[in-house]
């Protein structure tokens, strides 16, 4: 009963994906283990950066895999940050169950708000998940007495990691801590994406009707992803609380949730390395730019989304694929 | 072929919004039957479809499926109740493998076995994204993705619209491999000499409404029906 079809393309993608992801991994791990040598003075900084890829890894989950565009991600990634500030203050001061409590508190967030947002489409989702930030925001700040209130919560003093490495004032345990955490979240992602769980989302990407039609309670499914995505980000956050050791107001700000964004389709949405080199390209130009001009610096960022949103629509990730074509070197 | 009903629609009108498309559909389909709906374009066939999928806003009547109202049950648990939907516009995911496309949701891994010896080409393909397909290849993995949710009532919708004879022909042994296999079959198609060649039964929808209903052979004795209805004379 088989049928020769010969119209179409026999190019099979299975075994040469495959080995180019494990070869950019290898490279990938290879350059954050490099970066720690090679800039030995900015080890603060490059810590942002990984903490930061892991809270837009969450956001790619959730607009990249699953198509639901959200504008409160910060909410998720707050409330990871302060209940593990919260939890090192008043409970104990280990990370990994700091880590742990960040999670869960995202999670937790991300499920109870998901109930709401997950019904809602479009614009409406985008305020209602803005919403949902604000809230956040005005409740903790509100909360002065436990949260510290717009001071940021003080007082964070972490135990060395696994009992032997403590958190040092270069900055050193911090990177290998969030570098060894966002290795391990992207090991994650990676299995997820590719499970049936991670299909589903990229089916109702698709097309909601059909994953209806195919047997999938769509929103459910949503809701689901969007509480990994919160998991996710409160380890984002709760990094963030451990190694700063300072939670700040601005970690549910709606500044975080649409930089987050930025850095997503700068680097492109859908295939986790986006979220990587999107993070990386923002955090460093950002970081140039604002040091040479810090009244203008949003210029070259401006700038730089115009390019990708008219030229690159696929983000950075797609720059090699569509130069390729443009020099004829692909079909 | 058995008696027992397992599908049954009673005085349906349903539509998009308050827009009503179909008025007053009642008929009712057997275990392991092959029934067909014919009409022109527009009349309402892929609505039907739809709405029995729990696709349209139904505005009355009841559906039974094995006995029980589903009516009120959205598409998801109308599939896994056993509703199989392949719709006309394939609707397969793109930017997925043939693979990941029959993996994406189920929970039986085990399948996929089942849809390749359904579907060898497919398993050429497997590492194939949706849109490197061609328009044969997609169907079947529509085809293919239906059945993975192992319903009992497959409904086709225009399977063969836009299809090589050759292509038009395999699927046909397919569509008999299941109604041999005890899947009830509901055929929507435009190609009435595709439709009379498959099924047992026939109904000829016009404006929303069921105007003829009846068995295959009679249509097939009686060509004057087509001529009538849907303004097609047979050869």
């Amino acid at each position: 009963m088989s049928v020769d079809v010969t119209k179409s393309k026999t190019r099979n993608r299975f075994k040469p994906k495959i080995s180019r992801r494990v070869l950019l991994d290898l490279v990938l791990v290879t350059a954050g283990i490099a970066a720690f040598f090679v800039f030995p003075n900015s080890l603060g900084f490059m810590t942002r950066i990984l903490i930061m890829i892991i809270m837009v890894l969450s956001l790619d989950l959730v607009l990249g895999y699953a198509g639901v565009a959200s504008l409160g991600h910060a909410a998720l990634f707050g409330t990871g940050a302060y209940a593990a500030g919260m939890f090192a203050v008043y409970a104990s001061a280990n990370p990994l169950l700091g880590l742990v409590v960040g999670a869960v508190a995202g999670a937790v967030i991300a499920f109870v708000s998901g109930l709401i947002l997950m019904r809602a489409s479009g614009l409406t989702l985008l305020m209602l998940s803005i919403a949902v930030a604000q809230i956040l925001f005005e409740v903790v700040n509100s909360e002065r007495d436990l949260t510290g209130g717009s001071d940021g919560l003080l007082g964070i003093d972490m135990d060395p990691i696994l009992g032997i490495y403590a958190f040092d004032f270069f900055g050193r345990t911090g990177y290998w801590y969030a570098l060894i955490v966002l290795v391990l979240v992207f090991i994650l992602l990676r299995i997820v994406v590719a499970s049936p769980f991670g299909l589903v989302a990229r089916g109702i990407h698709e097309s909601h009707e059909r994953m209806r039609a195919i047997g999938t309670s769509v929103y459910w499914r949503l809701v689901g992803i969007y509480t990994l995505a919160g998991g996710i980000a409160g380890i984002g956050g709760a990094l963030s609380a451990q190694v700063t050791e300072l939670v700040s107001l601005e970690s549910l700000g709606f500044n975080l949730s649409a930089e987050a964004m930025i850095m997503l389709i700068l680097g492109g949405t859908g295939r986790l390395y986006g979220a990587i080199f999107g993070t990386v390209i923002f955090m460093t130009v950002h970081h140039t730019a604002a040091s040479i001009d810090p009244f203008n610096w949003l210029f070259v960022i401006g700038g730089m989304v115009l390019f990708v949103v008219y030229f690159v629509p696929e983000g950075f990730m797609g720059l090699p694929a569509r130069l390729g074509k443009h020099l004829g070197l692909r079909k | 072929m058995s008696t027992e009903t397992v599908l049954k629609l009673a005085n349906v009108k349903a539509g998009y919004g308050d827009t009503q498309v179909l008025n007053d559909i009642s008929f009712s389909v057997a275990k392991g039957e092959r029934l067909a709906i014919i009409g022109r374009n527009g009349v309402g066939k892929s609505t039907l479809l739809n709405t029995l999928m729990g696709l349209t806003d139904m505005h009355s009547g009841s559906i039974a499926l094995h006995g029980q109202a589903v009516e009120a049950l959205p598409a998801h648990k109308r599939a896994a109740r056993g509703l199989g939907l392949v719709p006309q516009t394939r609707d397969i995911f793109t930017s997925l493998t043939v693979e990941e496309n029959l993996l994406a949701g189920t929970k039986k891994k085990s399948s996929i076995e089942e849809a390749y010896t359904l579907f060898p080409r497919l398993k050429e393909r497997r590492g194939n994204s949706g849109d490197q397909l061609s328009g044969g290849e997609q169907q079947m993995l529509s085809i293919a993705r239906t059945l993975m949710g192992n319903p009992d009532v497959v409904m086709l919708d225009e399977p063969f619209e836009g299809l090589a004879p050759v292509i038009c022909e395999m699927l046909m042994e397919v569509f008999e491999k299941l109604a041999d296999g005890d899947h009830t079959i509901v055929l929507v198609e435009q190609h009435t000499e595709l439709a009379l060649e498959f099924s047992d039964r026939m109904l000829i929808l016009d404006n929303g409404e069921i105007v003829f209903h009846g068995q295959t052979s009679e249509v097939r004795d009686n060509p004057e029906i087509l001529e009538r209805y849907i303004g097609l004379g047979m050869a």
